[in-house]
Parts: structure tokens; sequence; C-alpha cells
């Protein structure tokens, strides 16, 4: 106690070093990690709709074998262990009332693999594991070989997927017991708690149909949950301000370059374009005006070359950078049978089946993940009805930055998101709405691409660029009055200009474009400005606050 | 507590064979069937006999239940005395049985058994409809007929110890019950429970266990209440007057509903809990029904069930028969979120969607044994979902020990059926997936929900803890909860935000209310909302609150905002079915593109109850009406709605209207006109309702205005469409400094994060502004004064006379228009949520259809309004010109030396004859009318090589 009070600081480190020794619970450990051990892991909130567990404080429970009997705390526990059993005729007794209190704890179902993170970060939260050591890994409970099909076709039907289970699908039951403690949907969570793990034999055919998904699933009582948000959500700049190792090595201007020519590879060599591209990593939707999203940048980039490779190379350009991204092919044969862009409550629900919950989405994914639309790979052809869903689904999330879920029966429910989308397209992007920014090639930079010389290939650079990203987009927008100025200024005078030129006059879509481009590179100044004080650099010449860059988009995209 | 707890063990009381019931849950049948199975000599047993015993079975299952009474029932008339040796034997042996074979794997889980078959069982089941077991009547202190014992819904037992103290309470009753095991109950009573809190057994007998309850007052209390409350009560309790209270509603109000009851056949009495509440003598018994469901329903039946009897001497009730209390409306409606522990075993209301529901289940009421050695046979009741099988026979000379089989039919069954409610998306919070409650339904209350339905459940909350394998003793430290259902309040026609008019009562032989007027509760929200009614700048603050983005367009929001609120339907007298006058109301804005349009239409689309938004550029006619898909599972052919159908009752928003097809566009003549949708597609042969109001916005045909064309002319759009619109707005972008600078300042402030602009200005929340339209729409329906109708109809001739004005025959203004101005009134008054539409609203209606009128009316060649402009699409003055130009044409070409000439030529003689240039389509159309005069004909198809044939007529 006294070393807290003197030295917290030395304090909290042994903590964190403590907190270090807990094993992570993942697919691949799963199966060594004992019963009743203290695990920890991270883990990504997909369904919390299931309701309550009640549960007695205490209760009197036997043994197995002597038929001794002993009163046992209930907390943090599903079921005694063995080879104490609880009987029923005891629990039946705690709602005889009078003596025994009721504690609730309710389940969330998490995805014990983050969707959408990507690899370094994968590997910065935990120990990389092979696809050999996942084959080999149980991720469920259920025993013998029904049992095992029974829990890939419950998680199939529960993950959206069609027909195999992904080999690192892993989810687990994180039960918390505090009010406060409620996790939200979509919540990124890191949680400390005691694992359970009692198998469950299903011998019986008839007995398929008792068990619901959530039986067959581990579980983790939490005993610390710690959300994830903001600049924590980066595994490298979740436990401090600026990572010591990486202060040294700031110059933003630099950095900043970096960043550029790291995209600009992958962008056939638009450096304009990359700007953009960075911009956009900096963003996230500030507030809402009514359904309005203050700060939201979808990017379209279009007369993309029709090959695979662009949208994919740029993504893993990208995915470099940020925590979490995604790439998405829109072919017709994904958006027929293989996807469920928006999560569901009653799919494939008919009353034979168990009860699988919310049926999981796509675009579920954590907060500020970057989505790569490749809508090149569309060809022609027939959209089935689960296809223009999945479309309709898709077209919502991008212009409203809201995901719908379906609850059945006509009724629906719309969430806020915050995902960046960058459609990558040839003509013009079929959502509307966009910043669509056709991309000029330029072969110079791009024969450097070629060459690779412009990736970031030193692995402290690259995570002090990661850590800017982060910053920089945490940061608070602020618009200087003079830059609103001079953006009001210069509506009205396009606005009249365009009137007596005939063309088509900007409704405030631009301006709105604008202002959020000029914000984004506010953003982007300050937070070389002020961030790294320590740091002691200068801050390089300014990256051009000035509504140029956004005067440079609107003469690109005159067909916005 | 403790120092019971650690007795048990060695020396098992009475009352310990009682708790493994306590919180048992009625449980699917299936359980049984499962249990069964494991008893695998019972079931060859109990099919071996089908076919000899069905008829017995169904005939008299009250034999069973009233003379031969089971250990369960003889242990719950036995108080907690310790003289009852069979229930202590039982426990004792039970508790050396193998797991397998213990009655414990009766139970299981809840949820997961909704489609178990029981086989055989079924047929049983349906036969007895209202069934009725029971060994001792839980209200057995009844004075008035102590010998009835009367039937009792098995699911509303929950607490074996309060079962015990009632039955100890009434020595009748367990003496009636008294077969195998004579007890006497007072020396029982006194015995186990010295170290209850009550100590008394005197005082035992008469309180509900544990609290401080007595059951002779509740009784008392309810039957008061029963034979005095009048509606009075009611209306004086809620108003806090009595000035309103009429003469009928002094009669005693339970005794009418009783007499129908009898009249009608009805076994179940809807309990208005709020009368409960409202009769001062009765407030407790209230308290208590929330508190102690289960206590005091089987009272309150007990209760009802003498009284009807004794008014109705001749009433057909079955001996075993009992009616049963249905309390709804307990005045405090939970989300299923705030459920928690403490709930368990009280009475709730929550709301929800079903979301599915089981096939009906036969829930084993009561389960017949027979000795394999002896052939006694002993009845089980099913307590809760348990069966206790008896281990030893019941026959003194037999004592045979594991020789009870189960005869399956003669068991008893009920129905039951496990539904699945779900949180409405309006309840759940932010970050949050809705939640499910598993409900069980009963008998009468069995498919009264459907999928889908919104309803209102009125029920016990539930605990049963969860085993860890079907298979296994052992259970987890868990419970899963549900709701006993006891009674269901379908909301459907609240929720969907649909016009109470148009709606068609449902079909359904379930009757949910005690048919007393219902008062609504005065709610949180609903005082918000008057209390936003009641502002003076409410028309200008809900207009603004439309799209706040959107900047300026006052008489465009205004008439979008009385769009929302939509007139009154109107019916002819007379028979259903009768053809209805549409009150919706259309808005169709045309205008530059980058005016908002869109934007607009997407606000709107946010606030309509119903608001479907579709683009006419991608919509196809059968994206819009309704389409008929295959099933992929189950091959089956599937209707499915399109947007119009899906908006029934709401706004239809359609976007880039003039760029539908012309197919597409015919059918909204039938929707906009009719307001329904045929389908004739795959062998489904239906008509739709399509009662919905449609703002649709169209861009000019040459994407700008052309102010020196007409409104039709603009706009790719036939007359006879555009005529249906009650509201036609123009949107022109007009060139303004000043408003541009307005409108970069309110977008560049919602950037701003101090946001000086916005906060100057109050908006309503959206969530608000769609309560209030609900509101409005579901309870207001204004009816016009004299004084509005006076000011209709002079306005109406006014506008008329104006056009004739001057003898120069334009038409201003049409019944059409006069409608419109009649819905426009009436949204105006639900508006400001008036139940009659006064002249202030005729004159807004009326300065609305000017302003529209002045917009898009306007001939731009006269500068007047000619209505004749938006029905055929020519104006009067128009119209003469066009005579002028016919006679003209036709007399040039009749002037031609030659009978056929090209187009071109045509066109440039013509022009160079008329002073003003023509245009080309102008030309078209006069020569068309031509064409239709018979004096020419035209071949060819572009006007490049268009051909004009002189025909040979007398002229």
């Amino acid at each position: 106690m006294d070393t807290l009070i003197e030295r917290p600081l030395d304090a909290i480190q042994d903590l964190l070093a403590a907190h270090a020794k807990i094993p992570v619970l993942s697919k691949a450990t799963q199966a060594a990690l004992p019963d009743r051990s203290l695990v920890r892991l991270r883990c990504f909130v997909q369904d919390n709709g299931l309701s309550f567990e009640a549960f007695p404080l205490e209760c009197n429970v036997h043994h197995a074998s002597t038929g001794e009997q002993l009163r046992m705390r209930m907390m943090y526990m599903d079921a005694p262990q063995h080879p104490w059993e609880l009987h029923f005729d005891d629990a039946a007794a705690a709602t005889a009332g009078a003596g025994t209190t009721f504690g609730e704890k309710h389940p969330h179902f998490c995805l014990g693999t983050v969707p959408a993170e990507t690899p370094w970060a994968r590997g910065l939260g935990a120990a990389p594991t092979t696809d050999d050591e996942l084959a080999g890994a149980m991720a469920h409970l259920a025993v013998g070989e029904r049992g095992a099909a029974l829990f890939e076709k419950l998680m199939a039907r529960k993950l959206g997927c069609g027909g195999s289970l992904p080999s690192e699908a892993h989810a687990v039951v994180v039960k918390t017991y505090a009010e406060t403690d409620q996790l939200r949907l979509h919540d990124v969570v890191e949680v400390v708690g005691i694992l359970e793990k009692q198998p469950v034999e299903i011998a019986d055919e008839d007995d398929l149909a008792d068990y619901s998904l959530f039986e067959l699933l581990p579980r983790v009582h939490a005993l610390l949950v710690e959300k994830l948000e903001g600049v924590k959500i980066n595994p490298l700049t979740r436990r401090s301000a600026i990572p010591g190792s990486l202060s040294s090595a700031f110059d933003v201007a630099a950095l900043r370059e970096a960043a550029i020519s790291h995209i600009q590879s992958s962008l056939l060599g638009d450096r304009l374009a990359a700007e953009y591209m960075l911009l956009q990593l900096f963003s996230r939707i500030t507030s809402r005006m009514s359904y309005f999203p203050v700060g939201y940048f979808p990017l379209n980039l279009c007369r993309a070359p029709r090959s695979a490779g662009f949208a994919s190379n740029l993504a893993s350009a990208l995915f470099e950078l940020v925590p979490h991204g995604h790439l998405l092919p829109m072919t017709l044969g994904k958006l027929n049978s293989e996807l469920w862009i928006s999560p569901d409550q009653t799919r494939n629900a008919s009353s034979a089946d168990s009860d699988i919950g919310l049926g999981a989405g796509l675009l579920q994914m954590p907060t500020g993940t970057v989505v790569v639309v490749d809508e090149t790979q569309l060809a022609t052809g027939t959209l089935v009805d689960r296809g223009v869903r999945n479309l309709q689904a898709l077209r919502n999330t991008i212009q409203n930055a809201q995901l719908m879920f379906d609850l059945g029966f006509g009724s629906t429910m719309e969430r806020p998101v915050d995902l960046r989308f960058v459609v990558v397209s040839e003509g013009k992007s079929m959502f509307p709405d966009l910043c669509t920014l056709p991309l000029e090639a330029d072969p110079d930079a791009a024969s450097d691409a070629a060459a690779g010389a412009s990736a970031i290939r030193d692995p402290a650079t690259l995570d002090a660029v990661r850590a800017l990203i982060e910053f920089a987009k945490a940061g608070n927008p602020v618009l200087s009055s003079e830059m609103e100025q001079r953006i009001s200024a210069e509506f009205v005078d396009t606005r009249a200009a365009q009137r007596a030129s005939n063309q088509v006059v900007d409704d405030g879509s631009q301006l709105l474009l604008r202002l959020n481009v000029a914000q984004l590179l506010e953003d982007a100044r300050r937070a070389r400005l002020e961030r790294l004080r320590t740091s002691s650099q200068a801050a390089g010449p300014k990256p051009a606050p000035d509504p140029a860059a956004g005067a440079a988009a609107q003469a690109r995209s005159p067909s916005r | 507590m403790e120092s019971e707890h650690e007795d048990q063990p060695q020396q098992p009381q009475p009352q310990q064979p009682q708790q493994p019931q306590q919180p048992a849950a009625p449980q699917p049948s299936g359980t049984t069937g499962t249990s069964l199975g494991s008893g695998a000599a019972a079931t060859s047993q109990g099919s071996g006999n089908t076919g000899s015993s069905l008829p017995f079975a169904a005939s008299s299952p009250l034999r069973f239940s009233s003379e031969v009474s089971s250990p369960v029932s003889q242990r719950r008339a036995a108080p907690a005395g310790g003289a009852p040796a069979t229930p202590a034997a039982v426990r004792t042996a039970q508790a050396h049985r193998p797991p397998f074979s213990s009655p414990m794997a009766l139970t299981s889980d809840i949820g997961t058994n909704m489609s178990t078959p029981l086989a055989g069982g079924s047929s049983l089941g349906t036969q007895h409809f209202t069934p009725l077991f029971s060994g001792t009547p839980g209200s057995g202190t009844s004075r008035s007929q102590p010998g009835t014992p009367r039937g009792r819904r098995s699911f509303i037992r929950s607490s074996g110890a309060l079962e015990r103290y009632l039955a100890a309470a009434s020595p009748a009753a367990a003496s009636l019950s008294g077969a195998p095991l004579p007890t006497d109950p007072v020396t029982e009573a006194a015995a186990p429970s010295t170290d209850e809190p009550m100590t008394d057994p005197s005082e035992v007998r008469r309180l509900i266990w544990g609290t401080t309850v007595s059951i002779d007052d509740s009784m008392a209390m309810f039957r008061d209440f029963l034979l005095n409350f009048t509606a009075a009560h009611r209306i004086e309790h809620e108003t806090g007057s009595v000035g309103t209270i009429t003469d009928a509603d002094r009669v005693p109000f339970y005794l009418r509903l009783l007499q129908k009851m009898r009249d009608t056949q009805q076994r179940n009495m809807n309990l208005d809990c709020a009368n409960l509440a409202a009769y001062r003598p009765s407030r407790r018994l209230f308290d208590q029904l929330i508190r102690y469901p289960q206590e005091i329903i089987p009272l309150m039946d007990h209760v009802l069930t003498n009284i009807f009897l004794d008014k109705f001497e001749d009433a057909q009730l079955g001996p075993s028969e009992s009616l049963y209390v249905r309390p709804y409306n307990i005045g405090r409606s939970v989300n299923m979120r705030e459920l928690n522990p403490s709930d368990i075993d009280q009475l709730v209301t929550v709301k929800g969607l079903v979301i599915r529901t089981s096939p009906v289940l036969p829930d084993m009421k009561i389960a017949f044994f027979r000795c394999t050695s002896c052939g006694s046979s002993v009845e089980v009741e099913n307590d809760r979902g348990q069966v206790k099988e008896p281990t030893v026979c019941a026959f003194n000379e037999c004592k045979l020990k594991n020789s009870m089989r189960l005869v399956h039919n003669r068991c008893v069954f009920a129905d039951k059926q496990i539904c699945k409610l779900q949180e409405t998306p309006d309840q759940t919070p932010d970050g949050q997936t809705p939640y499910t409650v598993s409900m069980c339904a009963y008998e009468d209350l069995v498919d009264v929900c459907k999928p889908g339905d919104r309803v209102e459940i009125t029920g016990i909350f539930r605990g049963v803890p969860v085993r860890a394998n079907p298979r296994r003793r052992a259970v987890k430290a868990l419970f899963k909860t549900y709701l006993d259902v006891l009674h269901v309040m379908r909301t459907n026609k609240k929720r969907l935000g649909l016009d109470a008019s148009i709606e068609v009562p449902m079909e359904s032989g379930y009757d949910e209310t005690d048919q007393v007027e219902d008062v609504s509760q005065q709610d949180a929200a609903q005082e918000e909302i008057l209390r936003l009614a009641g502002r003076s700048d409410l028309y200008e603050l809900l207009s603004r609150s439309i799209a706040p983005s959107i900047f300026g367009m006052e008489d465009v929001k205004k008439g979008v905002l009385l769009q929302l609120f939509g007139g009154s339907n109107k019916f002819s007298s007379g028979a259903d079915g009768a053809p209805r006058i549409r009150g919706d109301i259309n808005v169709l804005l045309v205008g530059d593109p980058g005016v908002s349009k869109s934007q607009l239409l997407q606000a709107v689309h946010k606030l309509a109850p119903r608001g479907i938004y579709t683009s006419g550029k991608g919509s196809s006619a059968v994206g819009l009406t309704a389409y008929v898909t295959r099933d992929p599972e189950s091959r089956q052919l599937v209707l499915e709605s399109g947007a119009l159908v899906l908006s029934d009752g709401g706004v239809c928003c359609i976007d880039e209207f003039d760029k539908m097809s012309d197919y597409t566009r015919s059918v909204l003549h039938e929707v906009m006109e009719q307001q329904t949708i045929s389908v004739a597609k795959a062998g489904i042969i239906t008509t739709l309702n399509a009662r919905t109001s449609i703002l649709a916005c169209a861009n000019p045909i040459n994407s700008k205005f052309d102010v020196s064309l007409s409104v039709p002319e603009n706009v790719n759009l036939p007359p006879p469409l555009m005529s249906r619109f009650d509201l036609l707005y123009l949107l022109l972008d007009k060139p303004n400094e000043q408003n541009d600078r307005y409108l970069a300042k309110h977008l560049v402030g919602l950037y701003l994060s101090d946001r000086p602009q916005l906060s100057a200005t109050e908006f309503v929340p959206v969530e608000l502004f769609t309560k209030y339209i609900n509101y409005a729409k579901r309870e207001i329906n204004p009816v016009i004064t004299e004084q509005a109708g006076q000011a209709l109809v002079n306005f109406y001739v006014s506008m008329r006379k104006a056009g004739s004005q001057g003898g120069s025959n334009v038409v201003t203004f049409t019944t059409r228009q006069l409608e419109s101005m009649i819905r426009l009134s009436e949204a105006h008054a639900k508006m400001r949520l008036s139940t009659a539409v006064e002249l202030t609203d005729v004159i807004e209606a009326n300065r609305l259809v000017l302003a529209a009128l002045q917009t898009a009316a306007i001939d731009p060649r006269t500068g007047r309004i000619d209505l004749d402009l938006v029905v055929t699409g020519i104006s009067a003055s128009e119209r003469r010109a066009r005579h002028d130009k016919l006679a003209a044409l036709r007399e040039m070409l009749q002037g031609l030396d030659k009978a056929a000439v090209r187009w071109a030529e045509a066109y440039r003689l013509f022009q160079s004859q008329s002073g003003p240039r023509v245009s080309e389509n102008e030309f078209n159309s006069v020569l068309n009318d031509l064409v239709d005069e018979g004096a020419i004909r035209i071949a060819g198809r572009t006007n490049a090589d268009k051909i004009i044939h002189r025909l040979q007529r007398a002229v």
C-alpha cells in the first residue's frame, strides 16, 4: 500500500507487467488453458442481446462422490467445479425467497478474433499463431463428432459465413457482473477474467436441438473490463500518450511525407490522391446533427484500373498504417450468396433451430475500420433478393454512416457506425454522395512504386506513422474563424460564378466537402504542432490548410 | 436461515420435499417426454393401453384428481407438519436413486425444447381445453363453497410453501384430498414452523407464507370489489371530480361483466387493474396482486367462480371448472431490459414484438401411474414442469418398490406454447441489440399472438435453474427467466403509426379488454407532446425542424409538414367497404438541381411513421408495387411488398419522379386515386392497400427551369398525374448573394465546435417529432366547424369568380383544389391537436394552396393563375393562340400547291409566317391536331424524314 502511494508509477508498472503475465486466451491456447484459470483476451462485442441471467449469490453444493455439503459463493462461475455439484433442490430452494439474494450477470457474445484487425495489430495484441496450430485447436466445448458438427453449423449461421467456418473464427461468451460493465455493441474490449470450460457431451441425435450455441462456447467471467476506445484501440498507442521509443524518431513532416509516398506507391503514383487518402485516415465522425454525420469523409477513387490487384494492393498498403481494415471485393457471387452486409435477428429462423441471437453482418466492425470497397470487381449480372438487400445495406451505411439491423417482420433498427470507406471504381461510384477523386497516374512515381522504393520498410518509422495517424484522428476538430470566413466567401463566389457560366450550382454538398477537407488538414497540422511539442522539432511547412486542396478536389470531381 | 439449511441433511423436514417444486416452471411437455423415455418401461406400458383407456381419461379427469390424491397433492395438503410420512419417504427414496431415474430428469432448460415432440399426447391434450385437476384447491379457505375443489391453472402455482399454508387454512379442503394418507392439518401446521418468522399456527394459516398478506382479507377485498365496484369509482379516481358521473356509471360494473360472461360462455375475465387500484377498499389487493401474483390469482379465481355460481345458479359450469382472472393494465410497463432478479415471481407487463412461436405442445398436467404388480393406480400432478414419479406403490397391501408405470393415455394434457418476445427498436438503447424474453402461453392464450405481432404481455416473471446436461442431476448456478403469460394485449395499431380510421378490426375470438372505455394513461411522452402542442410558435417550430440542415423553403416545409399529418379519411356512410375519400396529401416538388430537394425527401423519410424512400430512376413498377419471389429454402412463392405497399399509412418519398418509366408511372395513377395496388402474378391475384401520401420531386425537362415556359412544359409529367398532387411547389434557384451567404453560414455552423448559429435556433428532436405525428394521427380526427366550412365555400367561390372575371374564361380553381383545401385544413388542425377545423386552419390552407398555385400554375405568358395549365398542360391563353396557329397552319397547308410537303419545309414556311418563334415541339403538336382532324397524314419517324400529305377532303 505504501509503495502504491509513494511510487505510484512503479506500482502501475508492476501491475502492467503482471497484466502481461496473464495468459492470453485465443483459439490456439484455449485447449491448453485449464478450467477456472485467469486469462485475458481482446475481443469484439458482436451481440449483446442475450438476456441477463440470475444466479443465487450463495448456494449449497454437494460432493459428487461423498455427498458432503458445502456452502459456496456463486460469483464468477456458472456451475461449481467438479467434484462439487449443485443439486436442483438446492438451486430451487434459493428461489423460495427469504434467505437468498440474487445477482445478475450479462452474457455477451464476443469474437475472440477482432474482425477486420490488420495483421500487425493482431500480432501486437497476442502471440501470432500458425494455421497448423489453429487447425488443431478447439474453439468450442462440444465433445464428440456430432457436437463439433453442431457447433460448426450454428457458428457458421451466427457468423453469416456460408459453408465452412474460417479457421481463425473464435468466439467466447463474456459474462459481466457489474451494471457499469455492460458492453456496448461493436466495442473492442480487453477482458481479464476467469475461464470456465466444461465439455458438453452430445451423444444423442435428439439432443442436438437442445443446445444453443452459447452453451457450446467457453465462458469468461469478467473481473476487469477495459474498453478500447479512441487511441486505445490501436495497440501501439494504447498505454501511453506517445510511445517513448517513438518520440525521438518523430519528425512529423518527414513522417507525413513517408506516409504519403507509402500510399502513393499503390495509387499509380497519384500524389494528390495519396494526400486525400491520408486525410481520410485522420477523419472520424465528431458529432451528428440529427442524422447528418459531421466529419464523415467517404472517399471514391475512380478511374481505377480494372485489375483485381489494384484495390488489394491499396488495401494492404493502407492496412499497414491502421489497426483495422477490411477489403470488400464486390462480386456478384459474394453479394448474392456469401455475405450478409447488415446483421439481422431472424436469419434462417425456423422454429426447429435453436436460437442463435443476432446473426453477424459484415459491417459489424470496430469503430474507425478502413473499408476498401472494390467496385471494379462488379460485373454485369443478376442480383438476387439477398444481393439487393446487401447492396442497399451497404449503400445506406456508406451514405448515412448508419448500420441497419433487420429485426424481422419488417422492423429495422438503425445504429450509427463510424467506418472509413474508400470505394475504388472505374467510373463514378454507384454510391452517391462520396468525395469523388479521379486517379491520375504519374508514370515517374509509379515506376518508383514498382521498384518498391517508396513503401516504408523501417518498422520504427512504420510505428511512428501509425501512432501519428491515431493521434491526429483522436484530436478534436477546430475550424478557425478565418478559415470559416474564407470558405463561406469562396462558396458564395463559386455559386455566383457557376450561375454566370450556367453550370450546375453547388447545393452545399461541395461546401460540406470542402469544410471537411479543410478541417482534416487543420487537424493534421495541429497534430504536428501540439502533440509533438515534446520532440522539440519545429513544425515543418504547413501542409497547406487552405481550401486549395478542396478546390483541387472540386476541379477534379465536377460530377460529384 | 443458516440454521435451517444446516438442519436439512440430518432431518428431512416436511417443507423440504416442497422445495424442489417451488422454483420449477411450467415445462415444455417435451421435457416430460424425455423423462418418459428414460423410464422405458412406463412408456411401453402406456402405449399398450392407448386404445382402451382413452375415453376414460377424457371423460372424468376430475375423479382422479379429487379422489385419488397423489403424493404431491398430499404434501401440499399437508402443511409443514412432521406427520406426513410419505413425503419424507419419497424424499429419502429419491435421494438414493441413481441420477438418471430421478424425477429431476423431468426438468430441463426451457427455451430449447420448442420442438420436442411428445408422441401420443396431443390428441388427449386437446380434449381438455380447460384442464381441471386440483387435488387441493389453493383457494381452500372459501367459506361459501367449502367443498368445491375448483380447477386451477397449474402453472400459477409456484410457491409450494404458500400452498401448504393455504391448504392448512382449510380443513375442508385438506380432508377432501385425504385419500391414501389422511393427515391432520392442524397439527402439521404447527410443528415445523418454529423457526419461521410467524410462529402462531393460527396466524400462519391465515397469512401467505413469508408475508403479512392475510388470505381472508384478500378474498374479502376481491369479493367486495367485484360486487361493488362501479365505473364511477374509476372516473372519480382519475379525474378527482364527480361531475361527469352519470347514473349508468353507478351500476356495479363487474356484475354486468359477469352477466356478459355468462351469456357469451366466456370463462376468462379480463381484469383491468386500474379499476382495482381506483377502488379504494381494494387498493391493498392491487399491491398484493403485483407482488404475489401466484398466491393472489388463485384466490381471485376462486372468489370469482363462487360469485358467479352464487349469482347464476343455472350456470353451466362443470364441477371442476373455474373462471379465470386475466389481469392487465397494471399501470407500469417495464422495458425487457429493466427486468431483473427482483422481479422474479412478480406480476410484470412487457411490450415487444413476437418473433417466433412454437407449435402447440401438449403439456402433461396429470400423470397417471399404475402399479405393475397390483394394478392400483395413482395420479401425480405436474408441478411446474416436474412430475414426481412415485417410487413405491401406494396401495397398502402392495408397497412394492419401483413398480409404478406411467399410463400414457390416461394422463391429462393441456395446450401450451412457447413464444419469444423481442424488444422493439425504439426501446433498444444505443449500443445494444434487442433483448428477447421467452414466454409460455397456456390454454386459451395459445395461438393468440402470432409472429410479427406487437404485444403487451402481462404475466408472472419466472426463473428456473438451468440444467447442465439433460441427463444429469446437477444444475448450473444460473436461472433462465421467462414469462408465464396471463394476458395478451395486441398493440399493432398504435405502434405502426397507422391511421386509426383505415384500420380493419382484427378477426379473432380473443377478447383482450373488459370493454371499459380505455382511458389512456398520460405518460411522460404524452405530456411532452401536449406541452409542445401548446406552444404558440408550434407551426413554425415544427416546419423548421423538418430538415434543419436545409435553409429556407418555409412554405415547402410547411406543406410537407401538413402532408405528414394528413387529412382525415372519410367513408361514405353505410356498409363496410364503402368507397373511401382519400385524406392523404400528395406533394410534388419541381426544381432546379442543387436546391436540396433530395435532402428534404430524405428528411421526411426519416420523420414519417412509415416512410419509404425510393428513386424513380432505379425503381421499376415491380419494385414499387409488389413482386413474387421464390423462397430459396422452402421453394414457396412469396409475395413481397414494394415501396408503395410498405408505406401504407405513411409517406412514400419518390426522388427523380420524372425519370420513371411511363409504365411505372401508370401504376401511380391507381395508387393516387384508388389507393390500392392490384397484383396478378404467378397465380397470385390480389389487391393490396397502398394508402400512402406521395412526396415526389422532379427535375425540369432541360435540367434548368425555363421561366418562359409553363410548369407542365417544364416537367416531363403527364398532366393527369400531376393534377393528383395537392400541392405543387417550384423550387427555383434565384441568384441571391445574401441567401448564399446564409446558406454557407448555416453549413459551416455544423462544423463549428461551439455552434453559435444552431444553438440560437430551436429544433424539435426527430424522436419527439415522430411521436408527435403519430399521436396526432392516432388521436385526433378533426371535424370541420360551420365557420370553417363557410370560409372554404367562400374561398372556393371567390377563386372561381376570379377566374371568370373579364370573360377570359380561365380556370383558376377546381373541385380538386377544394378537396385539397379541406385536407390541408384538417391536417393543420391535426397539427394543432385540435378536434375542430377552425377558421385559422382554413386561412393557412388557403395561403398554402395559393402559395403553391402561384408558383406552379401561373401562366408565364399572362401572369395569371390558370389551372388548365396543370390539368391539361395548356393554358387558356395558349389555347387561344394555339387555335390561331392551327387555323394558320391548316390554311397554309391548304394553300400549298403540292399534296405532300417535307416536314422541314413546312416548318420553315410556318416559321416565316408567324410572328413569335414556334418551337419544333409546338409545331409537331399542332400538326398532330391536324392529323386528328383528318386534314393531313404524316409519314416518317423523325422530323427529318417526315412527309406531310394533305388528305383529299372537301374543305
